[in-house]
């Protein structure tokens, strides 16, 4: 009854959290459906560390009210038991105290069960304000990164309403995920940045990273950049979210280039999933590839075909390898040993196999600018098989 | 925030290549004598033993990650919250860049005034709860103006590219395709019968 009259008072979570760890004599723990953590209070002093997340392991008990779970911590592990904050359908968040289920009396159990409905209205209000926060900042984030707008004076008033950092330059991180956990990824992103806030959004299920840039000199940008995506991923593991892919852009110097360097951050991801170049892209170091695709499809088809073409067809007429093969012998740095055990096969088969593609091609396999040719060929070829979906 | 990308869905069971989507379209912009934004490709391809014959009717795709957007050295092109990529004219200066980086070669270079034109997918019409004109003036229905989002979790006779369509996808072609039908010839038919009575009819599983 108390806690509900402080929050009509306009208490916020962390002073609940206060008045209930005090009243439990342990430390609580607050975190919201993304499991981030929203309060804590330690009235023992135990010097515990908290990051920003607090990585649950769900464990079901005969008792509904509330789960218990180990925590793995530089202090060895620590007993939690953790009550659900959530109405029919939807999770609110977590009120964690860390004890064991052991140690918890009925009457602890009975006031946080009473608590838990403060919390549920406190942990709406939170997220009815972030949804409406992140509305106004959304809707400004579009114009930036699709150009859409008429003026730059007015964009810049409301960059300056929403207390942006607007000096440049500017780097965007484009992520993407599964679709169901895009709201996760948003809220996992590290609160800070080169000392300023992170600009986020989702745009067409990706989430976007704004990054400020100010003072970083320029050779220490991307080991900064790389920082901070290990931060992400990071704090995305203690939500149990590992397949994601991000594309990094290059720099603007302006709120006004952004759109430029989003498409370079979406092209980074998409050729990065193209090419297999592993989960983080930067388009600076695309080489290249970034220039391959802009040039006429028509062409990019006719030259793909033209250097290509007679091995596809021997291997549909044959039964043939000689494409996977040539894929091999490239991806091994043309080395005959590695090919061979890579394809399985003896390295006289190899050798007869690339005889071959020399004839087929008409090409010199030791020559530089064949090999270029050929290894672009390839990329187009990988470029066709990909629908974007 | 989800936004909505709206594009082309083309049935090329039903396109007959009369070509009124591309004079309907110049009609409506005003463009000069002999330029387009739209084009029509007689389509034939050999699959198998199969000889696969259509037409196919291609704009500006208003890409999800459009090349000309990125490259613009002007900021001439954005791009609006239903995704149709506009172009400015008073911010263009003709560079080209736009008409070359575009995989699908869509921007064109007006003759007359010197700088890029192309598709703006009738977006003053769409406002008003028009269709563009090229989709409003198609006699048997071959274009729709969808929602990709939508279409793509819900239709399964839709694809992403027909035989003949350039690969290429990374820029994310804001444009989807009904799956080709054999004896579409025999459809057509039906299809110009059904019109006279003034009812759009089709029987999809017709050989």
């Amino acid at each position: 009854m108390q806690a509900m009259h402080e929050l009509a008072k306009g208490s916020q979570i962390t002073d609940l959290t206060e008045m209930l760890a005090k009243q439990l004599e342990k430390v609580v723990v607050i975190t919201d459906a993304t499991n981030r953590i929203l309060a804590h209070y330690d009235p023992l002093d135990t010097g515990i560390e908290m990051s920003k997340f607090f990585t649950l392991k769900y464990h079901a008990t005969k008792n509904k009210q509330y789960c218990d779970g180990q925590w793995e911590t530089e202090l060895g592990l620590i007993d939690y038991v953790y009550f659900p904050i959530k109405v029919e359908g939807k999770s609110y968040g977590n009120c964690i105290v860390l004890c064991s289920s052991e140690e918890m009396a009925i009457e602890q159990l009975k006031l946080i069960e009473q608590m838990s409905l403060v919390y549920l209205l406190a942990l709406r209000e939170i997220l009815q304000n972030d949804a409406a926060r992140e509305r106004v900042s959304d809707e400004i984030v579009y114009d930036i990164l699709y150009n859409n707008y008429d003026s730059k004076v007015a964009l810049y008033e409301k960059a300056k309403h929403l207390h942006w950092d607007m000096e440049g330059p500017y780097a965007i991180l484009v992520v993407e995920t599964k679709e169901d956990k895009i709201n996760t990824v948003r809220k996992a992103g590290p609160l800070k940045f080169n000392s300023s806030s992170p600009i986020h959004t989702i745009v067409n299920e990706k989430v976007v990273f704004i990054l400020s840039l100010t003072n970083i000199i320029s050779k220490n940008i991307e080991d900064t950049i790389d920082g901070f995506v290990k931060k992400l991923l990071s704090n995305l593991a203690s939500n149990h979210i590992k397949d994601v892919h991000i594309g990094i852009s290059s720099t603007a110097k302006a709120l006004t280039d952004l759109h430029q360097c989003f498409q370079e951050a979406k092209i980074a991801l998409e050729l990065g999933k193209v090419f297999n170049l592993g989960k983080i892209n930067h388009f600076e170091k695309m080489g290249f590839l970034k220039f391959v695709f802009t040039a006429s499809a028509q062409e990019l088809q006719e030259f793909e075909e033209r250097i290509l073409g007679n091995i596809i067809v021997h291997d549909l007429e044959l039964e043939a390898d000689l494409l996977d093969t040539l894929k091999v012998y490239i991806e091994q740095n043309c080395h005959i040993a590695n090919t061979a055990k890579a394809k399985y096969i003896h390295e006289n088969t190899l050798r007869n196999r690339l005889k071959k593609i020399e004839q087929l091609v008409n090409l010199d396999l030791s020559r530089i600018d064949h090999l270029v040719n050929i290894y672009i060929a390839l990329q187009i070829l990988a470029l066709d098989f990909y629908d974007g979906s | 925030m989800t936004l909505r990308q709206r594009g082309f869905l083309f049935d090329p069971n039903r396109c007959l290549g009369c070509r009124t989507c591309i004079m309907a379209c110049a009609a409506n912009k005003n463009l000069p004598v002999g330029m387009y934004f739209r084009t029509i490709e007689n389509q034939e391809q050999k699959i198998g033993n199969l000889i696969l014959k259509y037409y196919l009717s291609t704009s500006c795709n208003h890409c999800n990650n459009p090349e000309c957007f990125r490259l613009c050295p002007k900021k001439a092109l954005k791009k609006r919250k239903d995704g149709i990529v506009l172009h400015d004219p008073l911010k263009c200066d003709g560079c080209g860049t736009c008409t070359r980086s575009c995989p699908f070669e869509a921007p064109v270079i007006n003759n007359i005034t010197g700088k890029m034109i192309k598709c703006d997918l009738c977006h003053e019409k769409i406002d008003e709860g028009k269709q563009p004109a090229c989709i409003a003036a198609c006699p048997v229905k071959a274009l729709q103006l969808i929602n990709i989002d939508e279409i793509d979790s819900q239709a399964d006779d839709i694809v992403r590219r027909l035989p003949g369509v350039i690969k290429i996808q990374i820029t994310r072609p804001a444009m989807r395709y009904k799956k080709l039908k054999i004896g579409s010839q025999a459809l057509r038919n039906s299809v110009a019968d059904n019109l006279e009575q003034g009812e759009l009819k089709y029987k999809d599983d017709q050989v």
